[in-house]
């Protein structure tokens, strides 16, 4: 287990400032995502951990030590790139055997232990098989056994699942989570999708712009984003109120009570978090579709348009409350 | 693509019997002649010396320029520098001249003592030609390869040699195997460079073949002759197909900044020497077309004088009417190439790749094979000389030609199609008004193609063509062997400029069609 911890590091590409001025610390043995929308540099900072990119400046430490400089080949990592990245002219068991080899193992030693991967991935039977002989769901268990067969201090996953169904993509991700638990590495995953990262991971760290504007434990993160970017990027809801009394809020004629002092409040709240009030916002329904869990509804208040979870079919109009309201610092 | 059921998609059957009509009218009169002489030709001691040096000079031939054309197509493939792209067009060029004018070039150089003549004028000369074609088969390899698979191997602990030895050569290794054998065949079956630069001694079996044919009038040694250069050329061709590498529609190796470090600019320095070294046969035929040794004047009179319409036609006809046969032999190879390509992909799958496999056929047979069996088969039914060399021609080009519209033609989504008809157009007019658009520029470059082809060939029409059916290849070739070198250089730089045309036009147009792929 490695804590990996990034100073200060600044990245760019030509006139582009992938990364700036980044800080962050992942502590070891935690699954840590890494999201932000396609762009933000998330990538630019996983391939910097890998040792693939040199940091214009700032540092890169494993548990303390400074790695900045370190080849990739030295640092104990595994990765599974986006497009897997598997050798087509080796067999799954030489793919997953590659990374023992080239670090000394014996030929005969090292496709032991890359069996070994390939049982606990439920590959067996396709050891002999190339990597075009095989489903898009089987390659990735591939790339997956291929970056742990070394037994990695951290193992890095640049967005492998998103070209995945949903039902496959759920499935590697708690085979990652039991892998995890079982062997305890550090990782860090980075993926755009906010629902993935929170399936996964302890922590969460989110980007924009080739900076990290809010990290922490995955839970106290989503209870308070404390940003409208990272709110909105976590899939909530955002209503801009302006203070009319004492702990009275107004948005278009909708004037409502909320315990705050400030002239103006940013209330966040996630779409499954409301109930049906009287003295709640009142709002137009433009559109509804049905899932399992409700009705997904899309509302106008006051010409903007939030998705609310409902648990009956609605009428044109409903009025309702936020259960777990956030508010969040108006810029 | 027009619907399965239409008579349009099995009008292909007439590109296939045409093609196999055509190269199977050559091989059978090869056959018919050669077999009851192979035994002679196998024991003709005068064939056996030009097929093993035949053998020599092509593996050696392949294997420099493969050597050569490694570094620069590894600078190439994995970084992006200033002048790339026009360093990439320079060494690529030699490969674009006819073969008449490098081996024409290289004669006067060794005649300079710029070039040690004999066989090394023609390893030299042959290397010349094809180094640029071997660096961009292998760029365009390495470039197919991921640079998250070197990534990966990075990631998984490899070192430099380890991942060198264990994913970048193994990945390579079928580019490698197929530009090594595409050059050998070339280089076995080369006429015009060992013609002019071998002399008397260093016979190929190309040149062998010709001699036996032109000067002793032995067409049956001949074709035995040809008989065992196709045993060869056919299995170096299998291996080269077999090899072939998987085609990818787009670069999949990010070029990184080339590092500023003592290896990389040694190999930036080699990359632009290959470049100059490129160049500099090519100057030398247009200077010493320029210049008249005898009087020392520096002029282009010479181009006057040879396009004059009254000029010199003891050596055949004269290089006017040559260019209008040239003209008349291409124009005719384009139409036919185009009819036939286009009847071909608008077929249905099956008929079409059938098709495309039987166009690769005249790649295992050289050109003056090609042409001895079609004269044989020409003789017997008194059929006219032009439509020998014309046949000759579009047998010849046919690899290359369809291979080029079907590239284009296949980038291009049957969607579209659909669209069409669901937007209210019949299929005949959504054929015409979408179809036919999108597919024109394919159908521009392959004739294109073909024609720059018919112009600048040299060995088929040496063989096929009389006096009235002289091409400026020819024209070029019988003044070289006369020592008439001011009217042999600008003969040769006519057909260059000719060439570069057509090429610099199929270019243009490929780059306008470039958004139709996918």
């Amino acid at each position: 287990m490695v804590e990996v911890r990034l100073i200060g590091v600044t990245k760019r590409f030509g006139t582009t400032l992938a990364l700036d001025e980044v800080s962050l610390t992942v502590p070891d043995g935690s699954i840590t995502a890494v999201v932000g929308p396609s762009g933000c540099g998330k990538t630019t900072l996983l391939r910097i951990i890998a040792g693939l990119e040199v940091p214009d400046s700032g540092r890169v430490l494993f548990d303390g030590r400074d790695i900045t400089d370190l080849p990739p080949k030295d640092r104990n990592i595994g990765m599974v790139f986006q497009d897997l990245a598997l050798f087509p002219h080796l067999t799954v068991l030489d793919n997953v055997a590659f990374g023992l080899i080239a670090r000394g193992y014996g030929a005969e030693e090292a496709k032991e232990r890359a069996m070994n991967l390939i049982r606990l991935l439920r590959l067996e039977g396709l050891e002999r098989r190339y990597p075009h002989q095989l489903s898009g769901g089987q390659q990735q268990r591939v790339a997956l056994a291929r970056a742990l067969a070394p037994n990695p201090s951290i193992l890095l996953l640049d967005e492998p699942f998103g070209a995945l169904d949903a039902r496959l993509r759920e499935q590697l991700l708690w085979e990652v989570r039991r892998l995890h638990d079982e062997w305890g590495f550090t990782a860090i995953h980075v993926t755009h999708d906010q629902a993935e990262a929170l399936a996964i991971a302890d922590k969460l760290a989110i980007m924009r712009d080739g900076r990290i504007i809010r990290d922490g434990p995955s839970e106290k993160v989503v209870r308070d984003p404390r940003s409208e970017f990272a709110a909105r990027f976590l899939g909530a809801n955002v209503l801009r109120l302006k203070k009319v009394g004492s702990f009275k809020y107004k948005i278009g004629e909708q004037v409502l009570e909320f315990d705050r002092k400030e002239d103006e409040i940013l209330l966040a709240f996630y779409p499954e978090e409301v109930e049906p009030s009287d003295k709640g916002f009142e709002g137009e329904v433009k559109a509804i579709s049905f899932s399992r869990l409700g009705y997904r509804l899309i509302v106008v208040i006051d010409g903007k348009e939030v998705e609310v979870l409902w648990k009956e079919r609605p009428g044109p109009k409903i009025r309702f409350k936020p259960t777990n309201p956030v508010f969040i610092p108006c810029e | 693509m027009p619907g399965k059921g239409s008579i349009v998609s099995k009008l292909g059957i007439i590109s296939i019997a045409l093609l196999l009509g055509l190269w199977g009218a050559s091989s059978f009169g090869l056959l018919l002649r050669g077999i009851p002489s192979l035994p002679e030709a196998i024991r003709d001691r005068a064939i056996g010396r030009a097929f093993h040096f035949s053998f020599l000079q092509a593996f050696a031939s392949a294997l420099f320029s493969v050597v050569l054309a490694i570094p620069m197509a590894y600078l190439d493939a994995t970084y992006d520098f200033r002048g790339r792209k026009v360093l990439k067009v320079l060494v690529t060029m030699p490969f674009t001249l006819p073969t008449i004018s490098v081996a024409l070039s290289f004669l006067l150089l060794s005649r300079k003592g710029i070039v040690p003549s004999g066989w090394p004028s023609i390893i030299a000369a042959h290397a010349y030609f094809n180094f640029g074609m071997c660096s961009q088969i292998l760029s365009a390899t390495l470039s197919s390869i991921s640079t998250d698979m070197e990534e990966a191997a990075d990631t998984l602990g490899a070192s430099y040699w380890f991942k060198l030895r264990a994913v970048v050569l193994p990945l390579v290794l079928r580019g490698i195997i197929y530009s090594f054998t595409l050059t050998f065949v070339l280089c076995f079956t080369s006429f015009a460079i060992p013609l002019l630069l071998g002399g008397p001694r260093y016979r190929t079996l190309e040149v062998e073949i010709y001699s036996l044919y032109k000067v002793f009038l032995d067409r049956g040694l001949a074709s035995g002759a040809a008989i065992l250069q196709l045993g060869v050329t056919g299995f170096i061709s299998l291996i080269a197909l077999r090899s072939l590498p998987a085609a990818r529609s787009k670069e999949a190796r990010l070029r990184k900044n080339l590092p500023k470090d003592p290896i990389h600019t040694a190999l930036l320095v080699y990359y632009c020497i290959m470049a100059c070294l490129a160049l500099y046969p090519v100057t030398y035929l247009a200077y010493r077309s320029l210049f008249n040794p005898l009087t020392d004047e520096f002029s282009p009179r010479i181009y006057f004088k040879v396009l004059s319409p009254g000029f010199d036609p003891s050596l055949g006809s004269s290089p006017l009417n040559s260019l209008i046969n040239s003209l008349f032999f291409a124009t005719m190879t384009s139409l036919i190439t185009l009819v036939m390509a286009s009847l071909l992909i608008s077929s249905v799958p099956r008929i079409k790749n059938l098709g495309m496999l039987i166009s690769l056929l005249p790649l295992g047979t050289s050109s003056i094979s090609l042409a001895l069996g079609l004269y044989s088969i020409g003789s017997k039914f008194q059929i006219p000389g032009w439509i020998l060399i014309t046949s000759s021609h579009f047998l010849i080009s046919a690899p290359f030609t369809f291979r080029s519209l079907e590239a284009g033609a296949s980038a291009i989504d049957p969607v579209f199609l659909e669209a069409a008809e669901t937007l209210g157009l019949d299929r005949l007019d959504a054929t015409f008004k979408v179809l036919l658009p999108l597919i024109l520029p394919s159908i521009l470059v392959g004739g294109f193609y073909a024609f720059a082809m018919s112009i600048s060939e040299t060995s088929a029409v040496a063989l096929l063509s009389t006096p009235e059916t002289q091409t400026l290849t020819v024209a070029a070739l019988k003044y070289s062997g006369v020592r008439r070198f001011q009217e042999a250089t600008a003969i040769s730089v006519l057909v260059c400029l000719l060439t570069w045309t057509l090429l610099g036009l199929q270019g243009l147009v490929e780059k306008r069609m470039k958004w139709t792929r996918r």
